[in-house]
């Protein structure tokens, strides 16, 4: 039996987050975590030991650029895949400051199919599909 | 005599014999009361000798003045008010009338105050007894009353000047209100669609569940779960369209492009739709290759949505022609939102982008309407009133110009885009805008 693969999904949208994870989780392939406050991403995922982020980027207080930093920081963390989810909808509206540590790391336009995302978490773990 | 000649007059003075002579009409049917008039102005000390002519009614004072040859006119009007054809304030009116520009000094046989006080309130230039006339009086009046006549010209002018000023003051701020009422609508857009979004994702998730998890779905719950899906589809397309116009010309990445390939490329795209409506469309290309520079995508955008509109507008079908050519900017209609330094002006050298068709058009008092956010004239859930309206922000975007017509020769539509022709620089990419790019997925597409 091969072993799940560890998803943290922080979101501060409760509902999203919870679908997110009862789709991930459908597919028998994912352990799902779900994260609402932001401040605590940090802490959580280190516990958790995810393989790989699910992060939105519009949220209250630390955003997903705050977020991602401190990832970043972490020996552990900063190996760990990340993508990111996002209600604006292109690169330029992210303005300058930013960009730089996000670069890397997929960017997905909510709304977005679950097909779309699983295809692009399963590219960014390099699982074949 | 032209009016700087007679501004000459003026400035230099009466006495000047350098300056031209002037022309007197004295319109009199008494010869002794000519002759006595004209020998007065012989005598008055003019520099040049004045011309005075005759005329005994006013019916031939009125076509002296107006048949005269323009280089050379009359300047002044002795008028007496007793003629064979009309008498009393009747005269001056009849006169005034028929050459409104032309000042006049009346010369009268009585010495009645109020009527002399009614014409001059009504124009007339002076009211003088005749049995009180000298040279140096008629010289005076005359020249007083060219001096004021002078003026009042100006003032005419300038009330044109202020009038037209006024006109084009009243249109740039219409344009202006509505560019701060577009902007408005921008930022609540921006807002709104932000804030739809997350619910829009979740309802997109739930039902991406539904649609994997359902085992052995009923026919209701398998048409539930499309109309859903079709649902969320099109608000995410709402959504879609609110941000893309109110965008800023930041997202806008110009490269240099051959407006017949895009043409074309907008063809095969649109050639489906077109084919199960029963429109046929068909290019008429510019020989020469024509180039512009703009963001390739949201032009394509801009021309779907105008053929997606003619293709609405022809339910039984029709004809869309889509014509290009090479042209110069006719006048140019200022659009106060946009203070560009580098916007199109009049004469430069544009591509010239029009697609006609041959349904029942936009009415006359819809023109003015159909580019504004939100307005449609189709039922709820065929148009969100956003297509014209994102196109023409996209136009501006690329300073062009975007304006509809009545199409030649046919009842229909024709939208008229001109954008600004980039001759020189065939192949050299024009600068996108710095900054490092990210990979952007987005889930959904929009299909025409
Ligand atoms: N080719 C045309 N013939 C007749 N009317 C037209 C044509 N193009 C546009 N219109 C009128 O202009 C209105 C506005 O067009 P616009 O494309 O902005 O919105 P829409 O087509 O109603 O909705 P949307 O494009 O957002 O789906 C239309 O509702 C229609 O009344
Ligand atoms: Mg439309």
């Amino acid at each position: 039996m091969k072993t799940k693969k560890r998803i943290l999904v922080i979101d501060d949208d409760k509902p999203l987050a919870s679908m997110v994870k009862m789709n991930l989780e459908g597919t028998g392939d994912y352990d799902v975590c779900v994260e609402n406050r932001s401040s605590r991403a940090l802490r959580v995922a280190q516990d958790f030991e995810p393989d790989l982020i699910l992060l939105d980027y519009i949220m209250p207080g630390l955003d997903g650029g705050d977020v991602s930093c401190r990832f970043h920081e972490d020996p552990k963390l900063s190996k760990v895949p990340l993508v990111m989810v996002t209600a604006l909808v292109s690169n330029c509206e992210m303005g300058d400051d930013g960009t730089s540590q996000l670069g890397g790391h997929t960017m997905l336009a909510k709304p977005i199919r679950f097909h779309a995302l699983l295809a692009c978490i399963e590219k960014r773990l390099g699982v074949v599909a | 005599m032209e009016q700087d000649a007679k501004d000459d007059i003026i400035r230099r003075g009466f006495r000047n014999p350098n300056v031209p002579a002037l022309r007197f009409l004295c319109v009199e049917d008494n010869m002794g009361d000519f002759v006595l008039v004209k020998d007065h102005l012989r005598h008055a000390g003019f520099g040049r000798q004045p011309v005075v002519c005759c005329a005994s009614r006013v019916q031939v004072a009125v076509e002296m003045l107006s048949a005269e040859s323009s280089d050379l006119p009359f300047d002044l009007v002795f008028l007496d008010l007793s003629l064979p054809d009309s008498t009393g304030a009747e005269t001056f009116r009849r006169l005034r009338h028929a050459c409104p520009r032309i000042p006049v000094i009346i010369l009268s046989g009585n010495n009645d105050h109020d009527l002399a006080e009614e014409l001059v309130q009504e124009g007339a230039q002076d009211y003088l007894p005749k049995e009180s006339l000298n040279p140096d009086l008629l010289m005076r009046c005359a020249i007083y009353a060219l001096g004021r006549q002078r003026y009042r010209a100006g003032l005419e002018k300038l009330t044109q000047r202020l009038k037209q000023t006024t006109l084009e003051l009243r249109a740039a701020h219409s344009h202006l209100a509505q560019a701060e009422k577009l902007d408005s609508i921008c930022r609540l857009a921006a807002g709104v669609a932000h804030e739809v979004k997350n619910p829009l994702a979740t309802i997109q998730m739930g039902l991406d569940y539904l649609t994997a998890h359902c085992v052995n779905p009923d026919e209701n719950t398998e048409s539930t779960l499309v109309l859903m899906q079709e649902a969320v589809d099109r608000a995410d397309s709402v959504i879609h369209d609110m941000l893309n116009f109110s965008r800023s010309d930041e997202s806008v990445k110009m490269e240099p492009i051959c407006i017949n390939d895009l043409v074309a490329c907008v063809l095969r795209i649109v050639k489906h739709e077109c084919h199960r409506n029963h429109v046929t469309c068909e290019a008429l290309l510019a020989d020469d290759v024509l180039m512009i520079s703009g963001d390739l995508n949201k032009l394509e955008q801009v021309f779907i949505n105008i053929i997606m509109n003619s293709v609405q507008a022809m339910k039984a079908g029709g004809k869309i022609e889509i014509r290009t050519k090479r042209g110069l900017l006719g006048e140019t209609q200022r659009d106060e939102g946009l203070r560009e330094m580098n916007r199109m002006r009049m004469g430069d050298e544009v591509a010239v982008i029009e697609i006609s068709d041959n349904g029942p058009g936009i009415p006359d008092e819809l023109k003015n309407r159909i580019f504004e956010p939100f307005f449609t004239t189709k039922p709820t859930g065929e148009g969100t009133g956003l297509g014209l309206a994102v196109s023409k922000r996209i136009i501006e975007l690329h300073r062009g110009q975007m304006e509809v017509v009545n199409s030649e020769g046919s009842t229909g539509a024709c939208v008229r885009i001109q954008l600004k022709a980039n001759f020189s620089n065939k192949n050299k990419p024009n600068g996108t805008n710095g900054k490092p790019s990210l990979e952007l997925v987005t889930a959904t597409n929009r299909t025409p």
